[in-house]
């Protein structure tokens, strides 16, 4: 059966905000980082990446400091990444990445497979599973997980979804309306819930799944406490007794705080403390590449920048890579797609805009500004960088005759400007988290709805990305929309965040998460 | 004869006793009564300041909802009604203590805040009580060893304490003590430990402005007439500044202690913010940062609590201290 309908229908409010809220929170909580490679490394404290033997026993505790309060630790609505550290350790999802963030590989589902338009699929659970309040976890415990996720905040990882089988209590089977292509790679994101909890109606109060910790307590304000879940599915791990994630809001305080012992991790730390951490021989860092990118959107239905010579011109009038250098210190991966690196179906279009504002000036003066013009610019506030970007860009685009007005507000008030039908700004600066590693944003269609764009060639190419299972024509397809994305321009990327997480010298097994948004604590283990 | 004298004195001694008690429980009465009118400008204000924008349904929902939604929200939170409804019924629910549950924890607002609050109040008292033991002897040591060394070391070292704030002096001290000697915890309330560089952080800039003020109290006291003629009795400087300047003193310290404790209630956020203690301004903060708009209400409110009880006890030391001025204060205002 082909279906090229696209696979979900506009895109609402909610749907936009989740994509652009989970990235735009983890900048708000750590800043970014800068590296010059995308590849994984770390330095510092040796064994930190767990070259070393994991114990055979529990190791002690681990204080692992959150920049804020969670809002929300339920799963289905759970936003940052200070939500997903509890997320992360109490639930798993039918599947999870490898260490090498490359192969979706078994978690709670030991198989899966679908149909070849990726419409049915069919997940093999993993038995003798049980959620940690005793309840058994089966097929009908997923449907329910399901049923909690659909009206919630991640419900779009479910779009078009019109049966739910668990007649066997080990096997789930999902009918779609619409291709559902990446929906393995969804349930790396996907957490299940105890249905009892669920029944309960206290899932934002506490959390109760089948990962490595269980539940200890939540004293508002200080501190969450997770213990060793000892029924865990995935034995010998975890090797920590507790996960201690103590609150604290101040970046200085934080790195203070891990400098002085009095915590063995923190995440997301900000490029200007990375010097110092560096010289630190008590200190390991672990950085990655992420799949967080950050890109300035254009409403492609206003005056100007509906232009995509415009849009060319503006891209070229940034200098992406002083940004990079200057900004986040050297802490980035200049972007060449909207797809990140690692993420199914990257690639490096042929198109590509090297900082030219000779060439900027050209392309104004050729779609008829010869004089220059003046845009308006908005930005997050709940994003550490954006106000420094802000103003370079600014700089920048003075030089190839663009002046930029530029405006810093709430996150809320940006993105409600962006989805406004008479925008006070033609560019934004937003984040995208591609949080499934696959390309997240063609699913979600806000890479096209957001910039309100409405070229029909790129449209019908991302509905061929979104209607195909995986595989050479869903690679080629992909191909042929970010080469097209790249000449047309309904966002440029900026660049790929880098994340650094720094540790004491008695922490092993800790990896940065490429995906941002999930640190597993579960590999961890204290020496 | 002395005893019928004394006997003649003792009833009009007594009348004169029940009268002054009288005239302070009536004062006494006044206070609290203008303590009531501060709280209902305190609950006002706050009740003010949330609607200052506009609707506060519109400040929760933070430009995220669509219009139809936040209207929704607006009506589930009764911010639909008219503007003298709402605060006539926030009116009757803050009497009774009743801010309403916080919005991000799902518990009553004044429960959230009480429960922030005894660690904030735990610094401020050890905090004052160090400041104040500390600034009674120094100034005590400067005056009865005026133009000496010790006088001419502490009086520019005070000087320049008060002009240090509060949040550099943690950051040396977590500098110091946790990172570089790691002698104590830099974050958190880990036990008694936890408490000795915040504390230090708090009690140095009003060791200040408290050591300051008293001496030039006792000073002002020792080159008084009254110091004269004690002197002249045969009473030595010492005993002159212990005995009586620093009683005289104590009126005027009595008040700007209650004042500063007042303000250090609500003025604690940034050395909390450092050391990640979980107390009133750590919690402020968070609710402000997650629109908790009920939270905010409530510890606007407590604050404000807490600010007149401490002017209320001040009040009441003053004029333990001071009957001379109990008295003027009671005949005054109709004791």
């Amino acid at each position: 059966m082909n279906d090229h309908r696209p696979l979900t229908g506009p895109v609402s409010r909610r749907d936009l905000l989740r994509g652009i809220g989970a990235g735009a929170a983890l900048l708000g909580s750590g800043g970014l980082l800068a590296a010059c490679s995308s590849s994984s490394t770390s330095s510092g404290a040796a064994n930190a990446t767990g070259s070393a033997a994991a114990p055979k026993g529990r190791s002690g505790t681990l204080q692992a400091a959150i920049s804020a309060e969670p809002n929300f630790i339920n799963p289905a609505d759970a936003l940052e990444l200070y939500e997903y550290a509890v997320v992360r350790s109490v639930y798993d999802g039918l599947t999870q990445w490898n260490p090498a963030y490359d192969t979706v590989e078994p978690a709670l589902a030991l198989s899966w497979s679908s149909n070849a338009d990726a419409t049915q699929w069919q997940f093999k659970l993993r038995p003798d599973v049980k959620f940690q309040d005793g309840t058994p976890f089966d097929s009908t415990a997923v449907k329910k997980t399901i049923q909690e996720y659909v009206p919630n905040a991640w419900g779009v990882l479910f779009a078009n979804l019109k049966t739910i089988d668990d007649s066997d209590p080990n096997t789930l089977k999902l009918t779609f309306g619409t291709s559902n292509p990446d929906l393995a790679r969804n349930w790396t994101f996907v957490k299940v819930i105890s249905p009892q909890l669920l029944a309960s109606k206290q899932a934002a109060k506490k959390a109760v799944g089948t990962g490595a910790f269980q539940w200890g307590s939540w004293a508002h304000g200080q501190k969450i406490t997770l213990n060793a879940n000892p029924n865990y599915w995935g034995k010998p791990q975890p090797y920590l007794d507790s996960l201690v994630l103590p609150i604290v809001t101040d970046e200085t305080a934080r790195i203070s705080g891990l400098e002085s012992n009095s915590l063995n991790l923190v995440m997301q730390v900000d490029p200007h403390d990375l010097p110092a951490l560096k010289s630190d021989s008590a200190v390991g860092l672990s950085r990655s590449s992420t799949w967080l990118e950050l890109h300035l959107t254009f409403r492609c239905d206003q005056p100007l920048t509906s232009d995509p010579l415009v849009r060319q011109a503006i891209a070229y009038g940034v200098d992406r890579a002083a940004i990079v250098k200057n900004v986040l210190l050297g802490q980035g991966v200049v972007a060449p797609s909207p797809i990140p690196v690692g993420c199914y179906g990257h690639i490096t279009p042929t198109t590509e805009y090297s900082y030219n504002p000779g060439k900027a000036r050209q392309l104004l003066k050729q779609a008829g500004h010869p004089n220059g013009i003046t845009l308006n610019l908005a930005g997050a506030s709940s994003l550490a960088t954006v106000p420094l970007m802000g103003q370079a860009m600014v700089a920048q685009l003075a030089e190839a005759g663009i002046k930029v007005n530029f405006n810093i507000s709430e996150a809320g008030v940006v993105v409600n400007d962006l989805i406004s039908p008479h925008p006070k700004h033609q560019l934004f600066i937003l984040t995208y988290g591609w949080v499934n590693g696959g390309p997240f944003h063609f699913d979600t269609l806000n890479v096209i709805n957001h910039p309100q764009y409405k070229g029909a060639e790129l449209q019908g190419l991302i509905n061929t990305c979104n209607t195909t299972a995986d595989g050479p024509k869903r690679l080629k397809a992909l191909s042929d929309a970010q080469n097209l994305f790249m000449q047309q321009l309904p966002h440029l990327p900026l660049y790929y965040a880098v994340d650094t997480d720094a540790f004491g010298s008695s922490v092993h097994g800790y990896q940065v998460p490429k995906d941002t948004y999930q640190p597993i604590f579960g590999r961890t283990y204290m020496s | 004869m002395l005893d019928d004298a004394l006997k003649a004195d003792a009833p009009a001694d007594i009348a004169a006793a029940r009268s002054r008690w009288r005239g302070v429980a009536r004062y006494v009465a006044g206070r609290l009564g203008q303590g009531v009118l501060v709280l209902f400008g305190a609950v006002t204000a706050s009740f003010i300041l949330v609607h200052l924008t506009g609707n506060p349904a519109t400040v929760l929902a933070g430009g995220q909802l669509p219009p139809a939604q936040v209207k929704a929200l607006s009506e589930q939170l009764g911010y639909n009604r008219p503007l003298i409804d709402q605060y006539l019924s926030y009116l009757g629910h803050a009497v009774r203590g009743d801010f309403g549950n916080s919005f991000r924890y799902g518990t009553g607002a004044v429960s959230t805040v009480l429960t922030a609050l005894p660690n904030t109040l735990i610094l401020i008292g050890i905090s004052l009580a160090a400041a104040i033991a500390i600034s009674v002897a120094v100034a005590s040591a400067s005056v009865l060893h005026q133009g000496g060394w010790s006088d001419r070391l502490l009086r520019p070292l005070m000087s320049a304490l008060q002009g240090i704030p509060d949040f550099w002096i943690a950051l040396i001290l977590v500098l110091i003590l946790s990172v570089k000697l790691r002698w104590l915890p830099s974050l958190g309330f880990a036990g008694p430990s936890s408490l000795i560089m915040p504390c230090i952080a708090l009690t140095l800039p009003m060791l200040a402005s408290f050591t300051r003020l008293l001496r030039g109290s006792l000073l002002d006291f020792t080159g008084s007439d009254i110091a004269l003629a004690l002197r002249a009795r045969g009473l030595t400087r010492r005993e002159i500044v212990i005995h009586h300047a620093m009683r005289n003193a104590m009126v005027t310290f009595v008040s700007f202690v209650a004042l500063q404790a007042g303000w250090l209630v609500g003025g604690t956020l940034i050395v909390e913010t450092i050391f990640a203690w979980p107390g009133i301004g750590t919690m402020l903060l968070g609710a402000v940062q997650s629109r908790d708009l009920t939270v905010i209400q409530a510890t606007v409110v407590i604050i404000a609590v807490a600010f007149t009880l401490l002017n209320l006890l001040a009040d009441l030391a003053v004029i333990w201290l001071d009957p001379r001025i109990g008295r003027e204060r009671v005949s005054k205002e109709g004791g």
